[in-house]
């Protein structure tokens, strides 16, 4: 024979792999869904962490952004004149409605505008279709409201005017824009030249000045520094100063949320691998046990102990070897993928598709280190078995070892049947075995849970964020309106039961001993409103009898040092001179991007202050139908009713569109750890499917035993099938009590990365129960395949065994 | 036996003491042997007699409890102490200087022939590719299965695979080849072959060591060594190989006899009008023939089975490993099916019935009792009892306790009915084995080698039990390869190579006898 053939022990091996293929396949299949979770999420990770630097520093971010009022480009150049500075540009920042159906809805859009597109040197855009420079008289959409509103390239769009006429503009390309900050819930830009917002009616001058520093971009107190001589700059051009932003050139804004909730996965995908190892460990000490013959033929004809362990050794490299050939083109496809996916969320171009060495590298090490960590002490012990052991016929029977209560379990209780006893009694029989087994299934159980929990904790964060949101439809105006007025038009509409005028303030905390203030937006309503409960963490709402009484959200307490209840902070209201408000009460509000301080104030003394008594600039509408169909009929007669009437009206929404956003965001994350739990789950159902079926392999005997005493196919089906849910059925008890430290942990990594703070924990029984069905349904699943093959075994083959 | 060589092994004050959940068990009781080289040499006696036990010594397979086992090379006269030597050192030692064949072959299922002979060269270090494998084929043509040295085992007959078992034995070039049962699962003319290719190795200056409880294969020994419960003795033979006397011959107490002998009480147990059966026809097997399709080819186990058992017989059916008394006994209880012809019980064909049907009625009709007693683990002595009663749901839920109590105290087990079968001695696990075959109160009962692991004492036990049921008017149907059973049955069947050769009634028994204590020691007889 010319080929080669190898030595025989060798040959064993590679026998072992091939011939016993339905095992080989479900070993490979347990350390690969650990490797691929982990190697994937590395993957993933890696990607990110490059390209969105990358992606972030070729767009040429700015370091320093203003909004300010109005100034011309004489402004600009001399503010591009001061120290530090290498590059400045001014820009318009406004809100345009346009609709792509003929008007018949119309979406909100920021629009900036800019003089020259091709001129412009900071926040590059990255074009993804047509052009990137819109001419006169067109408009340039960001990408991700492509698919939203389902226009392409070349489309028609009606934009809306001040006056409620419309103009017709080409879609000309889509771009991404890695200077709008917020992910995916920032509001989507559009992009038009400066002629072309004169068309539009608009004020041409610039309202937002962004910059480049021309020293170290990636030093923040550098950075800030520049920043605070344009602030003294801009104000003592008298300038109002609306936001302040400052970032390096290398960090993206989102790059720490983003790898904050990789890193939660990636959490869970090392769980994963630890369940899955002790998949492995079952599988491979059963296969040892089913060895266990031949290993005492082998040293019968002389094999030493390591000659056998290394072979055993082998064995496992190769299902290691096997597991790495699946998971890592997959996981570096899957990790490619999910970075894809979450870098078009925050408009980042990744580089293409690549195998990530890090992730390989880990993954080899991984798939390497478990199984053999998992199948050493088999292994060994398998190998030094003594050659009496392994060709007794003793194999399987646990005879010797000591009596514990659990062999007695039930014997107590007279009614319960023998089978039953014997399917509760095989459960606790081989113990080693079941403490694996019910880790894996625990585990994914509890996870599955925790998810449910940290589900329902979201969804309840969703509806605090509902809450400041009550009415059924908001409607915000470019400018204030009298109040009668446009309470006259929306009463029009049919189903309108109340409509409450709000008034918006931009103003500053100045904070004692700093030059720099905290901008605050000032929320007004009227004190008695029943259209916002925010959860008051400390103090109360207001009350019409307070002054100059502010309740305010959290994130001030994180802002300005040593702020609290009580306190009197000194405040400019659009600009206006400093006057001392009253904390009464602090709320809870999460914002995603920790920006704005909000706070709410009685709308009769900010009407005052601002000389807009009997005006608003936001009308909280309350129909009579509060469903979601009936607040968007409202929503669009409402903007068609101010639209005829010649309002300037910035956004018309629907309540539950506010919450739809914010839950859209969170869905996404939800929906990532819902796959993680249920990937987790199908590792914990191998794993019992696996120890069901070596449970019946080596009850082969007693099986047939059953049968020669009368027990018919459903009963041997049903023996083992209740030895399955038992198993089940204790994993879920189990889950259910770690469920609860999980939950904490899970949602305190997530309310962490989402929103700098943490969330309060809320219990859904809904994970409890689905999982108890779904454990018990998996067990059965698990169970109903070895059961069928007990239930085929026959006496004879039995006998054959003696 | 006198001999000036230095013996190969010498075994000087020999004892195995097992340890069991039951207490301890001596398999091996001061065994002195000496073994010398070129010799062949054959150690008999019944299942559970201590033969197997004796080879793991000599091979080092298992750990003495006290004594010395030394082995001599004779090339040198190096001595190894074999109880000494760690598991290591004695997967050594065996590879260079012993060859081990076991009656169930042993082969590594995933691998060719040629690949399982060549094996131990490569643990042993002496695996070179060309000249290993040439070796390999030569061995198997000289045991003559070269031709199929690329197959695996699953595609070869059980003498095949035995002759490549032997192939594998002699690759390392042992000085001894140590045989457990090589010839008992084969049929009578592949044995004979397999016993000549030993000889042959003897005449080549090899020494073997072999196990068999064949008696007939005595005079082509050079010397027999008989085992009686763990005493070793050296019988004379007679011309025909017949055991005429032995030294060392085991006695029991006279005491331990009487007690053996405890009368058991059926009568609460039993509802059968026995009387009424007794000469109706039980069990009836016409023309019956089993024929098994494997990659080996096809095997007819029965060749055209015509018997009829009756109510409250008490049938012996004998005959040697491999003679298909197994494959018979599947056929009466609806184990397996005939390949053709008709078995009837109680007038009605078993097999016109489902698989789940016949176990049905299987558990209410027939009590199994396995050599190995197959009682669950998991349940104690009184839940295994009440077990069949469950599954076929006989009697009702509130009696089957009482009734469980009342059959394990027939069989003397009243002080364990709350223990786990590990925790039994073997005898007391078949005495509650039988207990429970007749938990649903069945006609028949079937018993696969129900002596085969006991003791003497213990087998004795079981016997009067057997004898008593067959007196209340059960059929009783004992499976064995031990012919002196047959002295205290009705009837007994011989089968040999799937034939029925020889059918005797014991015309003075009317009902069986039960042992009595001068007959004790013939029960073990070979």
């Amino acid at each position: 024979m010319s080929t080669v053939e190898p030595r025989p022990r060798w040959r064993k091996v590679f026998l072992d792999l091939w011939e016993n293929r339905a095992r080989t396949a479900l070993v490979v299949a347990s350390i690969a869904v650990g490797v691929f979770a982990l190697g994937t999420i590395i993957t993933s990770y890696v990607i990110l962490a490059q390209d969105m630097e990358i992606s972030y520093a070729s767009s040429q971010p700015a370091n320093i952004e203003f909004n300010v009022i109005p100034f011309d480009q004489n402004f600009v150049d001399t503010i591009a004149k001061m120290d530090g500075l290498a590059y400045v540009e001014g820009r318009h920042r406004a809100t345009l409605r346009i609709s792509q159906d003929g008007g018949a809805s119309w979406q909100a859009l920021r629009v900036i505008g800019m003089e020259d597109f091709n001129d412009s040197n900071i926040f590059v855009h990255h074009t993804i279709e047509g052009t990137s420079a819109p001419g006169r008289r067109e408009i340039l959409l960001e990408n991700r409201i492509r698919q939203e509103l389902d226009i392409a390239v070349g489309d028609n769009l009606l934009v809306q005017l001040a006056n409620g006429t419309t103009r017709e503009m080409p879609a000309v390309g889509f771009v991404q824009d890695q200077g709008v900050r917020g992910g995916p819930n920032a509001e989507p830009h559009a992009y038009v030249t400066l002629d072309t917002l004169e068309w539009l009616g608009r004020d041409t001058a610039f309202n937002q000045i962004i910059a480049r520093v021309d020293g170290d971009s990636n030093d923040i107190v550098y950075i800030d520094e520049v920043a605070d001589q344009v602030e003294e700059r801009l104000k003592k051009r008298d300038d109002r100063i609306f936001r302040r932003w400052t970032g390096t050139t290398r960090e993206h804004p989102m790059e720490s949320t983003v790898l904050a909730i990789l890193g939660v996965l990636g959490a869970m995908g090392a769980l994963m691998l630890l369940l899955g190892s002790s998949l492995i460990a079952n599988t491979l000490n059963a296969l040892l046990a089913q060895h266990l013959r031949q290993i005492g033929v082998m040293k019968l004809v002389g094999a030493h102990s390591l000659q056998i362990s290394g072979m055993y050794l082998l064995l496992i490299m190769s299902f290691s070897f096997l597991a790495l050939i699946i998971s890592i083109p997959l996981s570096s496809w899957g990790g490619y993928a999910l970075a894809k996916y979450m870098a078009d969320l925050l408009a980042v171009t990744v580089q293409g598709f690549r195998v990530i060495p890090a992730s390989a590298i880990t993954q080899a090490l991984i798939a390497i280190i478990v199984p053999a960590a998992a199948g050493f002490i088999p292994v060994r012990s398998g190998s030094r078995t003594t050659v009496a052991r392994a060709i007794s016929n003793t194999v399987g029977k646990e005879g010797g070892k000591k009596e514990s209560r659990l062999d007695r379990i039930g014997e107590s209780i007279a009614w319960i049947a023998r089978p039953v006893l014997l399917s509760i009694r095989n459960t606790f029989r081989k113990r080693g075995r079941l403490a694996l087994t019910l880790f894996t299934l625990t585990m994914a159980g509890a996870i599955f849970i925790a998810v449910f929990n940290v589900r329902e904790s979201l969804d309840k964060f969703i509806d605090t964020i509902g809450d400041l949101f009550i009415a059924d439809v908001i409607v915000d105006m470019d400018r204030p309106y009298r109040t009668d007025k446009i309470t006259q038009i929306i009463s029009e509409v049919d189903g309108v039961e109340y409509i409450e005028p709000w008034l918006f303030a931009s103003a500053e905390i100045q904070i004692p001993g700093s030059e720099n203030g905290e901008a605050l937006t000032m929320l007004a309503p009227p004190a008695d409103s029943e259209l916002v409960s925010p959860r008051i963490l400390e103090g109360r709402w207001l009350n019409q009898s307070d002054k100059k009484a502010i309740v305010i959200a959290d994130l001030a307490i994180n802002r300005v040092p040593g702020l609290k209840l009580g306190d009197t902070i000194p405040v400019e209201v659009n600009g206006d001179r400093e006057e001392g408000w009253l904390i009464v009460g602090i709320f809870s509000f999460p914002d995603p991007n920790g920006e704005t301080i909000l706070g709410y104030v009685p709308y009769d003394v900010i009407a005052q202050q601002t000389g807009l008594i009997g005006q608003g600039t936001s009308f909280r509408v309350v129909t009579d139908d509060h469903s979601r169909a009936a607040q968007q009929i409202a929503t669009r007669q409402i903007n068609d009713r101010l639209d005829e009437a010649g309002f300037s009206v910035r956004n018309v929404e629907s309540g539950k569109e506010v919450t739809d956003s914010a839950a859209e965001a969170i869905g996404v994350l939800v929906t990532f750890f819902m796959t993680m739990a249920l990937l987790t789950a199908v590792v914990g159902s191998i794993g019992l499917a696996g120890t069901m079926s070596m449970n019946v392999l080596e009850r082969t005997r007693e099986i047939g035993v059953m049968r020669a005493i009368g027990a018919v196919d459903i009963e041997i089906m049903r023996t083992v099938i209740l030895e399955g849910l038992s198993i089940g059925f204790i994993s879920w008890m189990i889950g259910a009590v770690l469920s609860f430290p999980i939950s904490v942990v899970l949602l305190r990594i997530i309310s962490e990365a989402m929103i700098n703070s943490a969330m309060p924990l809320y219990f859904s029984a809904n994970g409890f129960w689905i999982w108890l069905l779904g454990v018990l349904a998996l067990a059965t699943l698990a169970s109903i395949i070895p059961a069928r093959n007990a239930a085929r075994l026959t006496i004879r083959e039995v006998l054959a065994y003696e | 036996m006198s001999n000036t060589k230095k013996p190969l092994f010498k075994l000087s004050d020999v004892t195995k003491i097992y340890t069991t959940g039951a207490g301890d068990f001596t398999a091996l009781d001061r065994v002195n042997i000496d073994i010398y080289p070129g010799e062949f040499v054959g150690i008999i006696g019944k299942s559970g007699a201590g033969k197997s036990t004796l080879l793991n010594m000599i091979s080092g397979v298992s750990r003495i409890s006290s004594g010395e086992v030394t082995y001599t090379d004779p090339a040198n006269g190096n001595q190894d102490l074999i109880h000494a030597l760690d598991q290591n050192q004695l997967a050594t030692w065996r590879g260079k200087n012993v060859g081990i064949v076991y009656q169930s072959f042993e082969l590594l299922p995933m691998l060719s022939l040629v690949d399982n002979v060549v094996l131990p060269q490569d643990f042993a270090g002496f695996f070179q590719r060309r000249k290993s494998r040439k070796k390999a084929q030569e061995l198997l043509d000289m045991v003559e299965i070269g031709e199929h040295s690329h197959k695996i085992p699953a595609h070869i007959s059980g003498g095949q695979k035995q002759r490549v078992a032997i192939a594998r034995a002699l690759v390392n070039d042992p000085q001894v080849i140590i045989a457990d049962e090589p010839t008992g699962s084969l049929d009578t003319k592949t044995s004979n072959n397999i016993f000549a290719i030993f000889e042959k190795l003897v005449a080549q200056g090899k020494t073997v060591v072999m196990v068999t409880h064949d008696v007939n294969l005595a005079n082509r020994f050079d010397r027999v060594l008989r085992i009686v419960d763990g005493v070793v003795s050296t019988p004379t033979l007679d011309h025909s190989g017949n055991i005429v006397a032995s030294s060392q011959e085991p006695q029991l107490d006279e005491d331990e006899e009487a007690a053996n002998l405890k009368e058991v009480t059926l009568e609460p147990i039993f509802q059968q009008d026995e009387g009424e059966k007794k000469k109706e026809v039980a069990i009836s097997l016409t023309d019956v023939i089993k024929t098994y399709v494997g990659p080996a080819g096809e095997f007819t186990a029965l060749k055209g089975i015509n018997l009829d058992f009756n109510y409250g017989d008490f049938v012996a059916i004998v005959g040697k490993s491999g003679s298909g008394k197994s494959t018979l006994l599947n056929m009466l209880t609806g184990i397996d099916h005939p390949s053709s012809g008709t078995v009837t019980i109680g007038g009605n064909n078993i097999y016109d019935l489902s698989e789940s049907e016949r176990a049905q009625w299987r558990g209410k009709n027939m009590g199994i009792v396995f050599q190995f007693f197959q009682l669950l683990p998991t349940l104690t002595m009184v839940e295994n009892t009440m077990l069949p009663m469950d599954y076929t749901n006989t009697f009702e839920p509130s009696e089957r306790y009482d009734r469980a109590i009342e059959l394990l105290k027939m069989v003397g087990l009243e002080n364990e009915i709350h223990k786990f079968p590990d925790s039994l001695s073997t005898g007391q696990q078949q005495s509650a084995a039988i207990a429970r075959s007749m938990a649903t109160d069945p006609s028949i009962i079937v018993a696969d080698e129900p002596t085969g692991n006991l003791d003497s004492k213990s087998a004795n036990t079981i016997i009067n039990l057997f004898n008593k049921l067959s007196a209340d008017g059960k059929t009783i149907l004992i499976v064995t390869h031990d012919p002196g059973l047959t002295r205290f049955t009705h009837r007994t069947v011989t089968l040999a190579d799937g034939l029925v050769v020889n059918q005797e009634d014991e015309p003075e028994l009317s009902v069986a006898k039960p042992v009595e204590p001068e007959e004790k020691t013939l029960v073990p007889s070979l």
